[in-house]
């Protein structure tokens, strides 16, 4: 459904381009396209989170350690009249001493409901629910150790910004757009950022690369995503790189393998999976025979 | 030895009439040589302070590096409020600080992209309101900032809020104190932490939006090679801007309203310091300059000489800048003491020439002559001068500190070049205008002799009455001096430093006081593998240290905190906050997934506390400000508990352990260390040599030990009165022995070259006594008291360490004198038969 309503787009830009060289699309719009891009009603995937402290040698970023390895299987399935709610579960299955820990998460799109998170913590045998930050305060705890913090993994809401195109530029050798968003004053006291620059690809709607800007409205962060690739008719990039220049350390999350649209119980997006180990893999285990 | 002595003699004899005869030739050079230097001088780059002067590849700078690399700075900014309701929970103090925090933090929002900020150097901001807080309630963890929009509204909100902070017990003492009625803001900065490759510009300037976007490597074959981390150093003055900034944040009438501050840490200190005591070392320098000119004219009484010699001094002090200037050198802020060196040997030389030259005259010798004399007897004396002071300046490239090195370099630099202007330009200088008419009038021989000639005249009597009970008199004052010596203390804390009465010293007391101290000891845990930290035997051990230092040393150390302290509160917080469960799981999967639980909710936190691949962890002990003694002793004592209870007993299961005592305190210590030492070093290596000198010059091995007792009785003295007043030794009062070997040995030099050219001319012990007395010894009465009265004006300083460094100078330069000029005689005297050298060298010239 997504993935028409962005060919229409396309089709439309396209065609007003050709009509009127003056004409842009609206950032809004073109925000509103790349977030919504189809990605699927539920997503299996296996991700290692490679992570390291860096030198800049030439205009290139080298680890100067050896980088801290986690490998993961994520499970999202979407809900809601929409499709615009998600359910994620995410088991840690490397470093060995983690392995076990999991996360179940319910992140909603009406911006006056908050992200639900719990933790099991498989040594102690124990879920938590995590409840991050006072009112209006940001959630800045760490993704599974990485530079990525949760609100770097959770999919953004159009609701949350104001939107500038700012200019137009090639990157990764592609077409893109370049769309500031400003969050609004509501989201303002919920986001680590004060400032995000997107760099969008003009045909596929993917996020190319995003540079964030901390509350001091100091550039801190950039994300780049690369090696795009179509797996059951999605584009996915497969390489996604988070710069945190602020500590001078990179994290790589790449997916190893991924299957889109494979129907998942919905008792699955439950506690019980992180829990029961027997009820998880005997699960899991279905959805690894088609990941790609 | 001899041969060259009298060739040498014969050299400065000829020198001033071959200079007179080529009078334009060497003003141009003189004159175009300045030029050269002056142009060199803008290129003086003033750098670092003293903890960044290690060399390369000591091993305490090393431990240091190594733990910024990992956990940055310790430099912190710790401002203290006191609220005026007398509660810090109270609503309007507690926006109050919210205020500051955010201020703090979004110094940015006014500033355009790219522009610069002192507040730049602020990395994190901690408060009571936004200082992280793990909560266990059923079922739950909450992760959150302590108060952040929980602001207190009635007074329950104000009891609850207090009853959680107990339940943490590493609030207190650092963001609130006992009483509550004062607070703290932690303020982290990257001063001297700053890797010298993050300088490159991470702000977008071309056309491009982001234009420096880097390709990563993570492939292992692309490692970078580790290389020891380099940091920036930050100069003094750069915390001058920092501090006034956030003052100005401060003092805003809706703080000041609520809250009163007190800054401490390094920040506020050093600011401190560059803005005052260095303003105010510019103004002693220029202050002492003016008395020694005015003195200078009042012993002279004669403007030549004052004009000569401050020509003298301002360009010796010109071409060292210069030379510093031209070689590139960065300078540290004690460059202040080589241009106090310089002004103070530049004075001796000239002084010494013009004592003369005004002797020569007053013994009715002619312009010409009395030049050629002078130079006779006191160009060779100079030289030899300028090259023992010159090695005692060297002797300091012995202290394993870079810029103490380059002071010492540079300063035989200064002597060398103080020398060089004296001998070369005074001729042509005292041509061009004399402090005599050059056609003395006959009548003036009836001119009263000089009032320090009738003083020395009168010494002289005594002098040959009772030798013996002089140098006796002196061996009992020395002795008891001696006894004093046992006293000595070393203090490398600068803050015990100044005058207590200054506002800065009062707040560290004040915070010393009321919350947790002001000083840091880093301890760095260095388990020598990967997730080592993760062991629950490590943090066991950590955690044992921790309570030793808070049990054993309750006066000075305040609090302590490591990953054992948020590890501990951490298994509380997943064991719903069960105060019995304030404890390190003995299990290791338990700790590891108590741990990744505090990683994943305060990443900055853990960051702080153990390194990403938990090889590393840092103890924090803060403790009161403490005399080096006391330092001394908590390290001694930390030392030999971790020798004894952690590396002993965790070497079996992690071999490359190492735990190092860093930070700034330890390190300081450490400089001092290597300072004290060195200086002694350097002080018995000057000795040694000037004695070589002296056995060679003198021809006689008793001649020249009898010459080291004015040198040392100086050094006896100036350490004994310190230890009787406990007046600690110093970064300042160590200065006074470069100046000693500079003055003392100068004094004795200028006496003994002369009596053995009157001894080799005539033989006569006494008559060589009294004319070495009344030539050099006026010289060098002259330039001590001109010397000592300049160094009084450091007393006016609120800086105690110059003070004493004054009071001491004065001191030793008129104990010098004494021991050079009664002492020395003395034991002359009283052993006549042993010093006499008897067998004149035909062809000089005998003078009665």
């Amino acid at each position: 459904m997504r993935s028409i309503k962005s060919y229409l787009l396309i089709i439309t830009v396209t065609f007003f381009g050709l009509i009127s060289t003056g004409f842009s699309e609206t950032p809004k719009e073109i925000m509103r396209s790349a977030i919504d891009r189809d990605d699927g009603k539920t997503q299996v995937t296996r991700l290692t989170l490679s992570s390291c402290r860096y030198s800049k040698k030439n205009r290139k970023l080298v680890c100067t350690e050896r980088p801290r390895v986690k490998i993961m299987e994520g499970i999202r399935k979407d809900f809601g009249p929409d499709q615009k709610d998600s359910k994620l579960i995410t088991i840690l299955l490397e470093p060995a001493s983690e392995r076990g820990i999991g996360f179940l998460q319910f992140d909603y799109d009406d911006i006056d409901k908050e992200t639900d998170q719990w933790i099991y913590l498989s040594a102690l045998g124990k879920v938590k629910r995590i409840i991050s930050g006072n009112e209006y305060e940001p959630r800045d705890g760490s993704f599974f150790g990485t530079e990525f913090n949760y609100e770097d993994m959770e999919s953004r809401n159009l609701k949350n910004c104001t939107y500038k195109l700012l200019a137009e530029e090639k990157y990764q050798g592609r077409d893109c757009w370049v769309i500031e968003s400003i969050p609004t004053s509501r989201w303002s006291k919920r986001s680590n950022y004060s400032k995000t620059l997107d760099w969008i690809d003009k045909e596929r709607f993917l996020f190319l690369k995003t540079i964030l800007y901390n509350r001091q409205v100091k550039r801190v962060k950039r994300i780049t995503n690369y090696a795009p690739e179509k797996v059951n008719g999605i584009w996915i990039q497969r390489k996604r790189l988070m710069n945190n220049m602020e500590t001078r350390r990179m994290t790589r999350l790449t997916i190893d393998a991924v299957v889109f649209n494979v129907p998942v119980r919905d008792d699955f997006l439950t506690l019980r999976t992180l829990t029961d180990k027997a009820f998880r893999e005997k699960n899991i285990k279905k959805f690894r025979k088609s990941l790609k | 030895m001899k041969i060259l002595f009298t060739n040498m003699r014969q050299f400065f004899e000829g020198l001033p009439e071959h200079l007179r005869n080529n009078q334009w030739k060497v003003w141009v050079s003189f004159i175009l040589l300045t030029i050269f230097m002056i142009a060199g001088i803008p290129k003086v780059k003033v750098d670092a302070n003293l903890l960044n002067s290690f060399e390369k590849d000591d091993a305490a700078k090393l431990a240091f590096d190594q733990f910024k690399d990992t956990f940055g700075s310790d430099e912190v900014l710790y401002i203290v409020y006191k609220a005026k309701d007398g509660d810090v929970f109270s609503r309007e103090s507690i926006l109050a600080m919210q205020g500051i925090e955010r201020d703090l933090e979004n110094y940015r929002k006014n500033l355009k992209e790219g522009e610069v900020s002192p507040l730049d150097h602020i990395t994190k901001v901690t408060t009571l309101s936004n200082t992280s807080y793990l909560e266990g309630k059923e079922g739950s963890i909450i992760s959150r900032d302590f108060i952040g929009t929980n602001v207190p509204k009635t007074i329950d909100d104000i009891t609850r809020l207090k009853k959680l902070a107990k339940g943490q017990p590493d609030y207190v003492g650092t963001y609130y104190s006992k009483d509550y009625s004062y607070g703290g803001i932690v303020v982290e900065t990257d001063f001297n932490a700053i890797p010298y490759e993050a300088e490159t510009k991470n702000v977008t300037t071309g056309n491009s939006l982001d234009d420096d976007e880097e390709i990563e490597s993570m492939e292992s074959s692309d490692f970078a090679v580790k290389n020891p981390p380099k940091f920036k150093q930050n100069i003094m003055k750069e915390y001058i801007p920092f501090m006034s900034v956030v003052s100005k944040i401060l003092n805003k009438p809706e703080y000041t309203k609520h809250l009163t501050f007190y800054n401490v840490g390094t920040p506020p200190w050093n600011s401190f310091i560059s803005n005052l005591v260095a303003k105010e070392m510019g103004l002693i320098i220029m202050g002492s300059l003016l008395i020694i000119l005015i003195f200078t004219a009042i012993i002279f009484r004669s403007f030549s000489a004052v004009l000569w010699q401050l020509s003298i001094v301002v360009t010796s002090l010109i071409w060292v800048m210069g030379t510093i200037g031209w070689i590139g050198a960065v300078m540290s802020d004690l460059l202040m003491m080589v241009v106090f060196f310089v002004l103070a040997v530049g004075v001796a030389d000239a002084i010494h020439i013009l004592s003369g030259y005004l002797y020569f005259r007053n013994q009715n010798l002619d312009h010409t002559e009395s030049i050629k004399s002078v130079y006779k007897k006191s160009g060779l004396a100079c030289f030899l001068t300028s090259i023992t002071t010159a090695i005692g300046f060297l002797s300091m490239l012995f202290i394993p500190i870079a810029s103490m090195q380059k002071i010492g370099i540079f300063s035989a630099f200064g002597v060398f070049y103080a020398f060089l202007i004296t001998v070369f330009m005074l001729p042509v200088m005292l041509d061009l205008w004399s402090p005599v008419t050059k056609k003395v009038k006959e009548n003036d021989k009836k001119r009263e002799d000089h009032f320090i000639q009738q003083m020395i005249q009168r010494v002289e009597k005594y002098l040959f009455r009772y030798p013996k009970s002089i140098v006796l008199g002196f061996l009992i004052v020395t002795i008891t001096l001696s006894i004093g010596v046992f006293d000595l203390n070393v203090e490398s804390n600068t803050i015990k430093v100044i005058k207590e009465d200054l506002p800065i010293r009062k707040n560290f007391a004040l915070v010393d006081d009321v919350m947790g101290g002001t000083q840091n000891m880093e301890i760095l845990v260095d388990t020598g593998r990967p997730d080592g930290m993760k062991n629950p035997e490590i943090l066991k051990a950590i955690e044992s240290l921790q309570i030793y230092l808070e049990t054993r040393f309750t006066d000075s150390v305040k609090t302590t905190m490591s990953l054992a302290n948020v590890t501990k509160d951490s298994f509380k917080s997943l064991n719903n906050g069960d105060q019995n469960k304030y404890i390190i799981p003995e299990d290791k999967a338990v700790l590891e997934n108590t741990l990744f639980l505090f990683n994943n909710a305060n990443p900055v936190d853990r960051r702080r506390l153990v390194s990403d691949d938990y090889q590393m962890g840092r103890i924090i002990v803060r403790t009161v400000s403490m005399s080096s003694k006391g330092n001394v002793a908590l390290m001694d004592a930390t030392q030999g508990f971790i020798d004894k209870n952690l590396e002993l007993p965790l070497k079996g299961q992690f071999p490359n352990l190492e735990i190092t005592l860093t930070g700034q305190t330890p390190l300081l210590l450490k400089v001092f260390d290597y300072l004290s030492w060195s200086f002694l070093i350097s002080f018995g290596i000057t000795i040694c040599v000037v004695s070589l000198f002296l056995f060679i010059m003198l021809n006689s091995f008793r001649l020249g030990v009898v010459a080291l007792i004015p040198n040392i009785l100086p050094v006896l003295t100036v350490l004994g009165i310190m230890g009787y007043f406990k007046i600690p030794l110093d970064i300042h009062t160590l200065m006074i022995v470069p100046v000693l070997i500079g003055i003392a040995v100068d004094d004795t030099i200028h006496f003994l070259t002369h009596y053995e050219l009157e001894i080799q001319t005539h033989g006569d012990n006494r008559l060589a006594i009294v004319n070495s007395l009344r030539e050099a010894g006026q010289a060098i009465i002259f330039t001590s008291l001109v010397l000592s009265i300049g160094f009084l004006i450091f007393t006016t300083s609120s800086n105690m360490g110059f003070v004493y460094f004054g009071l001491l100078n004065t001191i030793a330069i008129i104990t010098a004198v004494v021991a050079d000029l009664i002492l020395l005689p003395a034991v002359l005297t009283a052993h006549e038969k042993t010093f006499i050298i008897k067998t004149p060298i035909a062809g000089e010239v005998v003078r009665s």
